[in-house]
């Protein structure tokens, strides 16, 4: 006979619960630091070649700084996102969370709601610091700090947070070096999928072009956040690109949290 | 009495090696546990304790048979929310203070904030808990680790705790302190399940027990049936006999001296104790002490696991 159950935790509590000790356990991680510094350094590099441009000095700093933020931010999405998930199964702190009246999907968006608050405040952090570098370095100031910049920065967050996604989807079913090799192509071929469009175009094997097709239009295509020469030369962002970009990244992230929500229902504890 | 657990036939297989063949763990272990009552998982270490308890607790589905807690299904959320668990070693984040894991803890049970605050004091109080309460969990010893594992088992206030190895690695006065607070915890009116491989500690607290050997449940039921299966002896001391004289008594058996004077001898069933006592008394001896042997936990575990 069935006796009267206690009430059942609610998910958004649960989520922000795990999301809460993942980021405060993320942020003591010498990985994220290493990037950082790796970022600054890029920002002096920044720096250093503005001034030896000898045309368009902000326009290489704006180039290398959109750069410096998204290498950064989309190696914490991959790297911390490759072992956030399974380095609680490792260590089997999982088997008191999952002892608890919570489901393994709900215990995946906790982790990833973590995952993204890191790459959320990596990518802040760094923003920030590059648009105070480039107000107090650029020759034209008023003249750098366009809309398209903003975006920019904005689609950098957006693809780092997929990146991360991809990663921990990947990781509940592989292992963390295979996780983080297979999307650091991912995130090459995903920022060249009209490179690989137009490769298919110009070959003449039948195989090789139904292979490169099938790339192109099965792998995440990154390009949707890459407003290339748009954001360095500040030029207009239409609607429908930033809408499609935006859209294409939500759902490019709830797909794969999906799948790791599947995929992690058979991992032994 | 109405049983919070039980486990009908359960099988639980594994897949290992190259070519993941299946390796069965558990056999069709049943067993029920009874409301308020301690109840004792006795094993040795690769016995099934742990696997049997990760599919009460949820971790795992069993391969075949059922595991309800309460009547729901142990992986439901239901049956999870009316049990406390405490693994075997407590992995937790070191990263958060004791007061930290409860919080968060607490809201995967399904607490408020309010509620957790609480009941924080509450239960860090009862494990002895409250001065590391803003530790974090890095800074604490292997007991502490145990206590803080046993708080948050108990924030939700659970009416089924799942205590696996719980005196692991603890000293003899931690030992203590665990059965105590094992007792006064029971006392409140929880049911509680708990695995050990060390015998004197579930002997001394509960009052059922069930042994599991290489995946088999070869004994279930409560403490004393136990006890009372095996053959009771009783040692018997007397004086005003020489010890050449005692060891005529062809029923006394292990005869030795007494350091002040006197003589000490094991007499094997209870017929023989009245004949044994006839004879001292017709010889005149002075008798000391006639005290019933109870057959340990341990002796019968020997004996079940050679058979």
């Amino acid at each position: 006979m069935k006796q009267p159950s206690p009430p059942q935790p609610k998910t958004i509590p649960v989520v922000i619960a795990i999301g809460k000790v993942t980021f405060s356990e993320v942020i003591r991680d010498k990985i994220l630091y290493n990037t950082l510094v790796f970022a600054f350094l890029l920002f002096g590099i920044a720096i250093l070649a503005s001034r030896l441009a000898f045309i368009q000095p902000d326009r290489v700093m704006i180039d290398f700084g959109i750069s410096a933020v998204n290498l950064s931010c989309s190696f914490i999405g991959i790297f911390v996102g490759s072992t956030i998930l399974i380095r609680e199964f490792e260590r089997r702190t999982v088997q008191v969370a999952l002892s608890h009246p919570i489901n393994r999907m709900q215990f995946v968006l906790g982790k990833f709601a973590g995952l993204a608050a890191v790459i959320a405040a990596n990518w802040l952090l760094l923003s920030l610091a590059f648009l105070a570098i480039l107000s107090m370095m650029a020759y034209d100031v008023a003249g750098s700090f366009s809309a398209a910049l903003f975006v920019a920065l904005l689609f950098n967050l957006i693809q780092s947070i997929l990146l991360g996604a991809i990663a921990l989807f990947l990781s509940t079913f592989t292992t963390t070096s295979i996780s983080v090799m297979v999307c650091v192509g991912l995130y090459l071929i995903g920022n060249n999928i009209s490179q690989i469009r137009a490769l298919a175009e110009k070959t003449e094997f039948s195989l090789f072009k139904i292979l490169l097709k099938g790339f192109a239009l099965t792998l995440p295509n990154l390009e949707y956040f890459n407003l290339g020469t748009r954001a360095t030369y500040g030029l207009a962002v239409e609607l429908p690109f930033g809408i499609a970009g935006l859209s294409y990244g939500i759902v490019m992230i709830g797909f794969f949290l999906l799948l790791a929500g599947l995929t992690i229902q058979s991992r032994e504890t | 009495m109405s049983a919070i657990l039980q486990v009908e036939s359960v099988k639980q297989s594994f897949r290992t090696g190259f070519w993941m063949t299946h390796v069965e763990v558990l056999h069709g272990v049943s067993l029920e546990v009874p409301k308020g009552c301690i109840f004792g998982f006795l094993g040795a270490n690769g016995a099934g304790k742990t696997t049997l308890i990760q599919l009460i607790v949820g971790l795992r589905q069993p391969t075949s048979g059922t595991v309800r807690i309460g009547g729901y299904d142990a992986v439901s959320p239901m049956a999870k929310a009316k049990i406390g668990y405490l693994p075997e070693r407590p992995y937790f984040h070191d990263h958060l203070t004791g007061e930290g894991l409860l919080k968060y803890f607490g809201t995967l049970s399904g607490m408020t904030s309010s509620q957790i605050q609480a009941r924080t004091p509450k239960v860090l109080n009862e494990v002895g808990m409250s001065h590391a309460r803003k530790l974090e969990l890095r800074k604490y010893s292997k007991g502490m680790l145990q206590r803080i594992g046993i708080a948050q088992a108990l924030l939700h206030d659970p009416e089924f705790l799942v205590l696996d190895e719980p005196m692991s690695g603890l000293d003899p006065m931690g030992r203590k302190e665990m059965r105590e607070l094992i007792l006064r915890l029971a006392s409140e009116g929880r049911t509680i399940f708990f695995s050990s491989h060390v015998i004197p500690d579930v002997e001394a607290i509960c009052e059922q027990v069930a042994v599991i050997q290489k995946g088999r449940l070869i004994g279930c039921g409560p403490i004393g049936k136990f006890l009372s299966d095996g053959p009771i002896q009783t040692e018997i001391a007397f004086t005003g006999l020489e010890l050449s004289a005692a060891k005529k008594i062809s029923e006394l058996e292990n005869i030795r001296a007494i350091p002040e004077g006197g003589v000490r001898g094991i007499v094997s069933s209870q017929k023989e104790t009245t004949a044994v006592l006839k004879k001292l008394l017709a010889e005149e001896a002075k008798v000391l002490w006639v005290t019933p042997i109870r057959p340990s936990l341990e002796d019968l575990f020997h004996k079940e696991s050679k058979t």
